[in-house]
Order: C-alpha cells, then sequence, then structure tokens
C-alpha cells in the first residue's frame, strides 16, 4: 500500500507544481473581484458535487443522497487524518472507498424506486447518514460495552480510533463535530480532481455506458427491452455519483478544517441539485458551470449574502421556466439562431438578463469596495425587474395566447423597468463621480429586456399559439 | 421458436389473459387479432418480459422467458416495436439503432476512457451496421436529426429499424399499421414479408384485415383473454364466431 501510495506521490507532486503555476493567473483575476482563498475552493467542490449528481440524473434518478456521502467522505476523512496522521490522498482513497461502498448496499433495495418515492428514500438515507453521525459515539459505545456484538464491534471500532476502551469514545465527537482537520486541500488538487473528471464525463457520453443510461431516463422500459439491464447500470451510476460526491467530503472537510453533522442536511442536498439544474443537464459542461457560479454568487454580491437561499431559489425558479437547458444552453448557437421572433424576444430578454448581472458584478468589484452602497441600490431595484419580467413572459408563453395577455406583459415589464431604473437614479444621485462604463452598459441591458417584451407584442403571440405540435 | 403454453395473466380481479396457447415458428408470420381490450398487448408484454405471466409457460428459442427480465429475453433474439411509437426522443436517429446493439457490445467505460483500440473497433462496427439499417430503411439521410423530429412515418420505420438491428430471431410488431395510409400500409408489408423470407418469425398485432391477409399464414383471434380461433386468414375471415366477436350477434 505504501509503496504504491509513495509511487502516485512522485507522478502527482509535478503534476500539482505545474497546474498550481498555470492556474495562477486565473486565481489573480478572481481575487480581483473578491474570489480569494478558501472561496475558490468551494466552488471548485461544488462543481464536483454537480458532477456527482449528474450521473444519477442522466441516468433518470432523482437522487438527493449525494450529501449523505459527502458526509460519509468528509467524516471518514477527517477521521484519518485526524487520529490516524493520514495523507490526503490516503483519507481521499478511503472516503470514496466507504461512500462507493455504502452506494453497493444500499443502491440495490433503494434503486427499485422510482420518481419522487426514490426522492423521498434518498432524502431519508441522508438523514439517516446526518443522524447516524450525531449519535455514532454513544451508540458504539453502548454497542461496545454489550456482551454479545461487543468484540466485533472492537475489531471495526480499532481501525477507526486507537483507543478502544476510553469511558467515552470520541470519534465523530456527536453535535460539535471534527475540529482542527488538517486544512490540506490545496486548489491543483482540485483543479485535476475535476480535469481528471471531465475528461471522464466527456468519454462517459459516447461510450457504451453513456448511451445505455441516457436510454434509461428516456424510457426505462423501452431501454429493457432494448436488451439493456436497467438495474445494473441504474446502480452503476448511483455508484459512480456516490464515490464522487465522497470525495468532494473529503476535500471540502480538508479545506475548512471543521465539520459537524449539520454540514450535510437536507438543504445541502437540495444545493447540490441546484449546481446541476442551474448548469444545465444538457452536456458535462453543464454541472461544473453551475457549480462554480453558484457557490462564487454569495461571495460577489456580499451585501445580500442574507439572502442567499432566496436568490438561490428565485435563479433556480427562473432557470427552470424559462431556460430549461440551464446555462450551458446560452453557448449554444442553436438557442440564439433557431427561427421564430417569439423565440427572439426571449433570447433579447435572456441576453439582457445576463448583461445586467456581469455589469452588476464587475464593476463594483474592479473598482473598489466603497461602492458597496451603489451596488446594493442596483441589486435590489434588478430583482423586482427579474420578478416582474418573469411573470410578464409566463402570462404570454403560458396562460393567455390572446393579445390581452401580451399587453399585460408589457405593462409589467415597464414598470420594473421603472422600479429599476428608479433605483438606479438613486444610486447615481447618491455618488455621482463613479458613473462607468458599466452603468451605460446597464441601461443597454434594460433596453433589451423592455424591447424584448415590446417584441413579444400581440402578432408574434398569436403565431406562437398556431405553432402546435402536429398530430398523427 | 415461441410457445405458450396455458398462459393466464389477471390484473386484480380481471383476467386479461386466460389460458392461452399459442405457436409461432421460424420463417412464418403469425398474425393476432380480437377486438379492443381482447389482452393483445397483455400479451405481446409477458412474451417480452415487460409483464410476467401469473401461471402458465412461455418457451423462447429453448428458454423459459416467463421469469425473465426483458433485457435477457432480448438478448436470447427477440425485439418489438410498440402500438404507440416509443423511440428515444433526446437520441438521433442513428443513436436510436445505435442503442438496439448494446447488448452485442462487450467494452466498458473503462476502455472507453483509455480509448483502447477494442473499443474503437466495436464503435465502428456498430456504426456502420447501423448506417446499413438506416439504408435499408430509407432513413440513412436522417441519420443525424432528433428522433423526435421526424414525421409520423418516419418514426414508425424508426422503430421498424431498431427492433431489427440486433438480428433478432423474432419480432413482436404490436399495430404496426396504426395511423398509416393504404401505400404504406403495403410497403410495410412487403418488408415483414422480406423479414419472413430472412427465416425471422414475425407476430404481428394488427387490425389491418387487408395486411392480415397480405402476410400471415396463420392468424390467432383473441377474445376476452382466450384464443377464440386459429386459422388461415381466410378461414378467418369466413368463420361465423369471430364476426361475432367483432359485430355482435344478430338478434
Amino acid at each position: 500500500m505504501d509503496t504504491i501510495l509513495n509511487f502516485f506521490d512522485k507522478i502527482l507532486q509535478p503534476i500539482f507544481e505545474i497546474t498550481t503555476t498555470l492556474i495562477q493567473p486565473i486565481l489573480d483575476q478572481l481575487q480581483v473581484i473578491g474570489l480569494s482563498g478558501s472561496v475558490v475552493n468551494f466552488m471548485l467542490i461544488a462543481a464536483i458535487l454537480g458532477i456527482s449528481i449528474y450521473f444519477t440524473l442522466y441516468c433518470g434518478m432523482f437522487s438527493l443522497a449525494n450529501a449523505g456521502f459527502m458526509a460519509i467522505g468528509a467524516y471518514i476523512g477527517a477521521i484519518l487524518t485526524t487520529q490516524h496522521d493520514a495523507s490526503l490522498g490516503e483519507a481521499l482513497i478511503w472516503g470514496m472507498f466507504a461512500g462507493g461502498l455504502i452506494a453497493l448496499i444500499i443502491g440495490v433495495p433503494m434503486l427499485r424506486l422510482k420518481n419522487i418515492y426514490l426522492a423521498i428514500a434518498t432524502i431519508g438515507f441522508g438523514e439517516v447518514v446526518r443522524i447516524l453521525i450525531r449519535e455514532f459515539d454513544q451508540l458504539m459505545g453502548n454497542l461496545r460495552d454489550d456482551p454479545t456484538v461487543g468484540g466485533i464491534v472492537r475489531d471495526i471500532l480499532g481501525l477507526l480510533v486507537e483507543d478502544v476502551d476510553a469511558r467515552r469514545l470520541r470519534i465523530t465527537y456527536g453535535p460539535q463535530g471534527i475540529t482542527r482537520i488538517p486544512r490540506e486541500t490545496e486548489v491543483a488538487h482540485l483543479v485535476v480532481f475535476l480535469l481528471v473528471l471531465a475528461y471522464f464525463l466527456y468519454r462517459f457520453h459516447h461510450s457504451r455506458m453513456g448511451r445505455a443510461m441516457a436510454a434509461i431516463r428516456q424510457d426505462e422500459r423501452v431501454a429493457a427491452s432494448q436488451g439493456i439491464n436497467v438495474v445494473y447500470y441504474k446502480n452503476v451510476a448511483f455508484f459512480i455519483g456516490a464515490i464522487i460526491a465522497s470525495a468532494a467530503g473529503v476535500f471540502s472537510a480538508h479545506t475548512i478544517g471543521t465539520i459537524g453533522p449539520e454540514d450535510y442536511d437536507f438543504g445541502r442536498a437540495v444545493d447540490i441539485l441546484a449546481y446541476a439544474v442551474l448548469g444545465g443537464l444538457g452536456s458535462w459542461v453543464g454541472p461544473i458551470i453551475g457549480g462554480l457560479t453558484l457557490e462564487a454568487m454569495p461571495e460577489i454580491l456580499r451585501e445580500l449574502k442574507e439572502y442567499t437561499g432566496l436568490i438561490n431559489g428565485l435563479i433556480l425558479l427562473l432557470i427552470i421556466i424559462y431556460l430549461p437547458g440551464g446555462l450551458t444552453s446560452l453557448f449554444r448557437p442553436s438557442f440564439w439562431l433557431s427561427r421564430g421572433r417569439f423565440d427572439t424576444a426571449q433570447r433579447v430578454v435572456t441576453a439582457g438578463i445576463v448583461l445586467v448581472a456581469i455589469c452588476n458584478v464587475l464593476p463594483y468589484r474592479l473598482e473598489a469596495g466603497a461602492q458597496g452602497r451603489v451596488l446594493g441600490y442596483e441589486v435590489w431595484g434588478l430583482l423586482p425587474a427579474f420578478i416582474s419580467v418573469g411573470v410578464a413572459f409566463f402570462l404570454v408563453q403560458r396562460i393567455s395566447p390572446k393579445p390581452e395577455g401580451g399587453r399585460y406583459s408589457v405593462l409589467l415589464a415597464g414598470v420594473a423597468a421603472g422600479v429599476w431604473l428608479a433605483f438606479l437614479i438613486l444610486g447615481l444621485v447618491g455618488q455621482i463621480e463613479n458613473v462607468t462604463t458599466g452603468y451605460y452598459l446597464h441601461l443597454i441591458g434594460m433596453a433589451l429586456i423592455v424591447g424584448g417584451a415590446l417584441i413579444s407584442y400581440p402578432p408574434e403571440i398569436e403565431a406562437a399559439s398556431q405553432r402546435k405540435p402536429e398530430v398523427a | 421458436m415461441l410457445s405458450l403454453k396455458n398462459v393466464t395473466r389477471y390484473f386484480g380481479g380481471l383476467t386479461a389473459l386466460n389460458c392461452v396457447n399459442l405457436e409461432a415458428s421460424a420463417g412464418q408470420v403469425t398474425g393476432l387479432i380480437g377486438p379492443n381490450g381482447a389482452g393483445k398487448t397483455t400479451l405481446i408484454n409477458n412474451i417480452s418480459g415487460l409483464d410476467h405471466p401469473n401461471s402458465g409457460q412461455i418457451i423462447f428459442n429453448g428458454h423459459e422467458v416467463q421469469r425473465m427480465a426483458p433485457h435477457r429475453i432480448t438478448a436470447l433474439g427477440l425485439a418489438r416495436t410498440y402500438q404507440n411509437i416509443r423511440l428515444f426522443n433526446e437520441m438521433t436517429v442513428l443513436e436510436n439503432v445505435m442503442i438496439a446493439q448494446h447488448f452485442l457490445g462487450k467494452s466498458t467505460l473503462f476502455h472507453s476512457l483509455l480509448q483502447l483500440p477494442s473499443h474503437r473497433k466495436e464503435e465502428r462496427f456498430i456504426r456502420q451496421k447501423s448506417l446499413d439499417i438506416l439504408e435499408q430503411f430509407g432513413l440513412s439521410h436522417l441519420q443525424n436529426e432528433l428522433a423526435s423530429n421526424l414525421s409520423y412515418g418516419d418514426q414508425r420505420r424508426l422503430e421498424m429499424a431498431r427492433a431489427l438491428a440486433a438480428d433478432p430471431k423474432m419480432v413482436l410488431l404490436d399495430e404496426p399499421t396504426a395511423g398509416m395510409n393504404a401505400v404504406e400500409t403495403e410497403q410495410l408489408g412487403e418488408k415483414i414479408l422480406d423479414m419472413k423470407a430472412a427465416g425471422i418469425a414475425v407476430l404481428v398485432v394488427e387490425h389491418d384485415m387487408a395486411l392480415i391477409s397480405q402476410v400471415c399464414d396463420i392468424v390467432y383471434v383473441l377474445n376476452f383473454g382466450e384464443v377464440l380461433t386459429v386459422g388461415t386468414p381466410d378461414e378467418i375471415k369466413r368463420d361465423p364466431a369471430v364476426i361475432e366477436a367483432y359485430l355482435g350477434r344478430d338478434e
């Protein structure tokens, strides 16, 4: 074991060094917009978590178990490094091993469930893991002193702690969690790991297994009668997702330095889902972009940190309604080029929102922190604008195929624009000397939003409602 | 090739199939007709493993398959189409056909990660074979189109191409002419006769008597989950019991 590890160490060390030098310029740039130190680590870990849930979703399984696997990885890794002086590499291997093993054991019975039932079962798994970790010391202490199973429990515990006979076991440290974990995770480790995963995903899509999983997602019964072993592939997807999530857990524990059972609650499971949905499930780049973006956002919009949950929810809602393909669909030529003026309107609005979002972030961070107040006004102005435009387009598209719907939507968009401009002007009046090109870009973005709403005016709505799918 | 012995399937109190006996042999087209709700689709689902009978025996290609998982039955050489087209809509036409040859392949994710020669050879082989099949069905110009963008007739043809992609020994066709016009139906009949000539056993569920007369060697009539009669298409058409099942008794 040691020789193998040494061997890998020799190969990997130069790779990490090269990576560190290569990514340094990028890190410098990120620091300018307020992303530094462990934040970059968390962004990369989020990208890895996004990939972990991508596998199960790609196979058509709605699993929220990954927070649980992350907890398993984090705790196994942390126990090894704090109590056994293991290196990060060893912690990683054993963390992934433990996560994978548990995935194999629970996968067989659990993956018989489908859809919402699977989601509930996996949420349950996450909660069980969290509570087991919290009560682990107490539970194991009792079992150890039990005359019948005591011997076996002692043997197993021997793998985790040195002093099995201590009066109070200290393995997971209950609700307080483990502290003083060596903060050994470096950006280079994560970048290399992510690149390996990216290559894995890239090949996966065009592999026999990737095709089979895509088929299972689209129609499980047909896939089965095309000769695909559905149960096997579902378990494989679940297993791969679990070991990746466990690895992310090990990395995150060795980034923060402190872990507790509450770090891996239901909220975490939803966050992981959000990474994948935001980025888009259409391609392997999606979860990576989604994870990086969503984790960076609260750091960039520091003023709104308390409202992270609210904003994340809003973004998810908008993405699911208007960009079902996620952020990555913005990079596809077909998104911008396919025919139909009604679609054009939607695209113009999307471009506007993206532009406004980018401009809100960049000028502020690039200049100085002192302008924080201006940003505060703008962002608050943006929120109603986002909501109104969202509601407007919802009306146009889904509810009313009649011209009235269009007029209301324009009205709403107009109100939104007014509110937003008022806030912008308020901000400008406060600190008028700080007008930069960024604000002109803001105005262009806003004009695009209003313009797009105008293009979606009645005649096109009618055309859109006539464009029904062919009925055979 | 296929033989059903006393196959019974009930859903709660409803008997969908009651002691069905059926034989289908290679190089022969077997027809299965019956009024709506007679249990035709249930029968097909039971044969292909998507559903399992409560009792009775299904023997396909020398194996008992009544309890087998669908992918294993497919590996024994069974292929099928569906009454309402079920393609993989997010995949291209070519991928739809490639997926049918999944179980013929051996390469794992590991092979693909390392781009081993065996993997590339296998991919090339599957791709070429799929292209050949698309060519046969006149779909090769649409190979990179998403399956959902195809016209109805092309989707039907693609489903048929997918069924034949893995060189099956037997094909189950569940109402293949649904929604087709007379010309298309006749072309489809030709395809079925081609399969028959190639030595494939074909079981076709159909309402269109013109197609049944055109292709079938033997026809089973199913009514209320039971086999009413068996015979050649001509005999069936004259059988008073069949006419009664379809049109009701003359008071």
